[in-house]
C-alpha cells in the first residue's frame, strides 16, 4: 500500500458493479492507487505514486514522481518533481522538473514546469508556463487551483 | 452573450462522422511567410505570452518553449467539435466562447494565433474578442489568422503542427463543405481598426494566411 504520511478523509471503493479496468501494477518503488479507489483529500510524502483510480484533491510530493494511469482522474492541483499524465485532470500541474502529457491525457487547467511535453493526440485546454516551478513562487489556494490560475478566472467572471 | 455558428449543424454533424484522413500534402509541410515574419518580429528578450486558438500540439508548444521561455493559452475548437453528440451547436460555442472571454488572459499577450477558428463565429463574437484582444494585448501584438477562400474545404486544416520558422503542416478533415458566407480579410481587418496587415498569403490548401500587427 501507499505510504500515509499526511492522508485525510477517506478512500472509499467505488461500487462493485465497477468493471474491473485493469489490476493496478504496483511500481517498483512507490505506491499504487488502485482502479477501484477513490481518494478525497489531501495527499503528501516522499515516495513516487501511482495512480489509477480517482483522486479528488492535492497531491503533494515535491521530490517524487506522480503517474496518473489511464482512466485515473484527478480533481485538484499536483505538487511533484516529475508529473505524467495519462488519465483526465481537471486542475493544475506544478512540477520542478518535468510534466508529461500522453497522447490518452485529457486535461483542463493549467501547467507550470520547466518542461513540459506534450505528445500529439492529447486533450488540452488551458495554460502552459514554463517556469521554474522548483522556485517555489506558485501558491496553493484552497480548491486545487493555483493562485494565479485563480486570479485569472475571478478577473473575468 | 449568444453567438450563433455560421456553419449549420448538419455541417457539424458531417464533420464529426468524417475522420481525420492524411490528405495529399499533408506530409509536405508548406511555406508560411507570414508565421515566418511573426517569428522574426517577436520580441527575444522576454517570455512570450501567447494565445492559440487551435489544439495543443506537441510541435507547436516545442518550438516556442525552445525559442525561449514562454507562457501559451490553448483555446482548442476541435476539441469541442468532437463532443457535439452531446450539444446542439450552440451550446457548443456557447461553452467555447465562454471559455475564451472567462479564461482569457489577463497579462499582455504578445500573439494570437488563430488557425481556421475565426471562420466559425458571427460578427458579435469577433467584436467581442477584438475588444478582448484590445483590451491584454502587448505592443506590439500579432494576430496570425488563417481565413478559408473556398467554400468546399476538403483539407479542413483544424491541426496545424509547426515545422521549423518558415514551414507549416496542416492536417485536416475530409468532406467539409461549407454553404454559408465565409469570413473574408477584408472583413477579419475591419474588426481590428488601426491594424496593419504585414504579410498575407495563400496556401496550397486554399486558405489564405494573414499576419497583423494589431
Amino acid at each position: 500500500m501507499w505510504n500515509r504520511e499526511t492522508v485525510r478523509e477517506e478512500a472509499t471503493t467505488e461500487s462493485a458493479s465497477t468493471e474491473l479496468r485493469r489490476q493496478p501494477v504496483r511500481s517498483s518503488a512507490g505506491s499504487t492507487i488502485g482502479a477501484n479507489l477513490t481518494i478525497k483529500g489531501e495527499l503528501t510524502g516522499t515516495e513516487d505514486l501511482e495512480v489509477f483510480g480517482k483522486i479528488e484533491g492535492n497531491i503533494t510530493l515535491q521530490s517524487n514522481t506522480v503517474t496518473l494511469r489511464e482512466g485515473g482522474f484527478l480533481q485538484g492541483t499536483i505538487h511533484a518533481k516529475d508529473i505524467e499524465v495519462q488519465g483526465k485532470v481537471q486542475g493544475d500541474l506544478v512540477a520542478k522538473d518535468r510534466v508529461l502529457l500522453k497522447s490518452s491525457a485529457n486535461m483542463d487547467g493549467k501547467i507550470v514546469g520547466a518542461r513540459v511535453v506534450l505528445e500529439d493526440g492529447c486533450q488540452f485546454k488551458g495554460q502552459i508556463d514554463m517556469e521554474d516551478a522548483s522556485r517555489g513562487n506558485m501558491n496553493v489556494i484552497p480548491g486545487g487551483r493555483s493562485s494565479e490560475a485563480g486570479a485569472n478566472k475571478t478577473k473575468e467572471g | 452573450m449568444v453567438f450563433s455558428l455560421r456553419s449549420s449543424r448538419e455541417q457539424y454533424k458531417s464533420l464529426k462522422e468524417s475522420k481525420l484522413v492524411q490528405y495529399e500534402n499533408q506530409q509536405e509541410p508548406t511555406r508560411s511567410l507570414p508565421f515566418q515574419t511573426l517569428i522574426e518580429r517577436l520580441p527575444k528578450e522576454r517570455k512570450l505570452k501567447i494565445v492559440v486558438f487551435a489544439a495543443a500540439r506537441e510541435s507547436l508548444f516545442r518550438f516556442f518553449s525552445e525559442e525561449h521561455p514562454c507562457q501559451i493559452w490553448f483555446y482548442p475548437l476541435d476539441r469541442f467539435l468532437n463532443e457535439i453528440p452531446r450539444c446542439a451547436e450552440d451550446e457548443l460555442v456557447h461553452e467555447w466562447s465562454d471559455r475564451v472571454f472567462s479564461d482569457f488572459p489577463t497579462e499582455s499577450a504578445d500573439a494570437v494565433l488563430a488557425w481556421d477558428t475565426l471562420n466559425y463565429f458571427d460578427s458579435e463574437f469577433l467584436q467581442a474578442l477584438s475588444l478582448k484582444i484590445h483590451g491584454v494585448q502587448a505592443k506590439p501584438c500579432y494576430l496570425l489568422a488563417s481565413l478559408s477562400t473556398r467554400p468546399k474545404l476538403p483539407e479542413h486544416p483544424l491541426i496545424v503542427d509547426v515545422i521549423d520558422r518558415e514551414h507549416l503542416r496542416y492536417s485536416g478533415w475530409e468532406n467539409i463543405e461549407r454553404k454559408n458566407e465565409l469570413i473574408s480579410l477584408r472583413e477579419l481587418s475591419e474588426y481590428f481598426p488601426g491594424s496593419k496587415n504585414l504579410r498575407s498569403g495563400l496556401l496550397r490548401n486554399g486558405l489564405q494566411e494573414v499576419l497583423f500587427e494589431l
